[in-house]
């Protein structure tokens, strides 16, 4: 089923404006293999991303300039005698470390050239999300998890530094993104929670990051574009907060963490939710579980609008391809409103 | 002296539980006292939070590095029959899966609760974890998972262990994000937990420990 791209739709959702002409379908990423298999061709240019996004029926592109994720994450040697970084050591343990960091190197070699190649492939009526991501993560990364965490006890200041630095390359990097004609949204991404909770204290978080999501959602204020914040599992006690520092919309609402009827009801018009349909049955499940499930999803939540709908996380490459166009589809044929599931 | 020692262990305090120790050593508590009435309860209370979202996982692994700061610092004093673990268990990731830091927290929890633990990693083949299950004859096998694709490795160990001829000398349990109650059951395992915490009560159960 086709579906003209019109990003109005999408902005309505996500500013919790009233309910746009049909609930917009929404991911944070699919795999190439299933993009492939969906439009029967290789994915090689940005040319044929822009067909991917259009064809299966989103109405924008989600772009990043191209940065070392492998330096900004310490999967590369390059710090003093420090071999391969040790998945629980990192390459940031000292002040030392940290002072010979090649953080310069991160932001000198940014690239945003697909900023400028994608304004001659935007079709009419779809936007850019802007993307940026990982303050946090990035941060615990570099001290390899579990010396992190002992960072934080031992180290407060040298984890405060590592993480305002990293802050500084990704705000500075998600600056220039929105700076780009055709901008329609910002989403971060940096997960905080799994379903059982918190990685860490949300006195750290409200410390450490939460003000960098302070100012990207002044950022996207300023620039009159909504804020998706994009984090697994379970921060039910965090929200408030997050919609005060400028989230517009939360994503992904993994089923097993929260309940997302639950938060139409708390949060219905001051928050959009994205995402929810559950990857175990896109993976493991039937095409008529999927239908099932995005039906009940659109009667229950999408009712005055605030609603995108996409996978619990992301679409990876073990989902089955005719789930994942179910989904899609039975969005397209039911989600329009009014909803007359 | 005891109650240093316990609040050490809830705080996390691994740099100055081991004087507390040697004090209450000195002053005559015995390790199986300071065991038990401090560092199992310690841990007890730690795991009560940390299930209720009071404390969170630096905490915990600041919890037990204190644990076994402690136990280190007691080692010479115990005699090794005095100190029996009430269960023995294995734990690991399976085939091509890559997370550790849950299986790490589980470990924490048994260890903390009289259990002794062998932590066999990750990326752990079924061949591997019949191996260990006849070397090391543990009461409990622990499968964890991150993945819905890699969850599926779980189904194919259980279904090797039981052609292996080993199902009925041990108990199975399964957890990890993707994990549900009702893919255990499907499976065959013996037990499901959402959390550390409640992993060790449901072991307990199954072992018919209180």
């Amino acid at each position: 089923m086709y579906c003209k791209p019109d990003f109005e739709r999408v902005r309505t959702a996500l500013l919790c404006l009233g309910e746009p002409d049909r609930v917009p379908l929404m991911e944070l990423g699919v795999d190439k293999r299933i993009k492939e298999v969906f439009l029967k061709k290789k994915i090689e240019t940005l040319k044929d991303e822009v067909e991917f996004w259009y064809t299966a029926g989103y109405d924008y592109i989600n772009l990043s300039a191209k940065y070392n994720i492998d330096l900004l994450s310490g999967k590369r040697q390059v710090v003093n005698k420090r071999a391969w970084a040790d998945e629980n050591i990192g390459v940031i343990s000292t002040e030392e470390d940290f002072e010979n960091y090649p953080f310069e190197e991160i932001e000198k070699t940014m690239d945003f050239s697909v900023f400028e190649e994608i304004q001659q492939l935007l079709p009419p009526g779809m936007k850019i999300i802007a993307r940026a991501a990982d303050i946090f993560t990035f941060s615990w990364q570099l001290f390899g998890f579990e010396n992190f965490c002992f960072a934080m006890f031992e180290k407060i200041e040298l984890v405060s530094r590592v993480m305002n630095r990293v802050g500084e390359i990704v705000f500075k990097m998600l600056e220039r993104e929105v700076s780009y004609p055709n901008i329609g949204a910002i989403w971060y991404s940096d997960d905080i929670a799994y379903v059982g909770g918190f990685m860490v204290s949300p006195e750290f978080l409200r410390t450490h990051l939460f003000p960098w999501i302070k100012k990207m959602g002044d950022l996207a204020k300023s620039k009159n574009i909504p804020l998706i914040y994009h984090t697994d599992g379970n921060i039910l006690p965090v929200i408030d907060e997050l919609i005060e520092l400028g989230i517009n919309a939360l994503h992904p609402i993994e089923p097993k963490a929260m309940d997302i009827r639950e938060l139409k009801k708390k949060y219905g018009g001051k928050l959009c939710l994205i995402g929810n349909v559950d990857v175990d049955i896109l993976c493991r499940g039937t095409p008529e579980d999927v239908e099932d499930l995005v039906k009940q999803l659109i009667r229950d939540v999408a009712p005055g609008g605030g609603l995108c709908i996409g996978s619990s996380n992301s679409v990876p490459n073990y989902v089955k391809v005719e789930n994942y166009k179910t989904m899609i589809e039975t969005v397209k044929k039911y989600g329009s409103y009014p909803i007359r599931i | 002296m005891l109650e240093d020692i316990r609040n050490a262990i809830i705080k996390g305090n691994y740099k100055n539980i081991e004087q507390f120790v040697i004090n209450a050593i000195q002053n005559g508590y015995s390790p199986h006292d300071i065991i038990n009435n401090a560092l199992l309860k310690g841990m007890e209370e730690v795991g009560v939070k940390f299930k209720s979202g009071q404390v969170f996982i630096p905490e915990v692994l600041a919890s037990a590095k204190a644990m076994k700061t402690a136990m280190n610092t007691l080692r010479p004093y115990i005699k090794k029959e005095t100190v029996k673990p009430i269960g023995k268990f294995i734990i690991g990731a399976v085939k091509n899966d890559l997370h550790d830091i849950g299986t790490t927290l589980v470990a924490i929890m048994f260890e903390s609760n009289g259990f002794e633990v062998k932590h066999l990693g990750v990326d752990v083949s079924a061949e591997k974890f019949i191996e260990e299950i006849k070397q090391y004859s543990p009461d409990i096998v622990g499968l964890s998972a991150l993945l819905t694709t890699t969850m599926l490795n779980m189904k194919l160990t259980i279904q090797k262990i039981t052609e292996a001829g080993l199902r009925d000398k041990v108990k199975i349990m399964v957890g990890g994000a993707p994990v549900t109650q009702e893919f255990a059951d499907e499976i065959g395992a013996d037990g499901y937990a959402p959390d550390a915490v409640s992993a060790v009560e449901k072991a307990k159960a199954l072992l018919g420990i209180r």
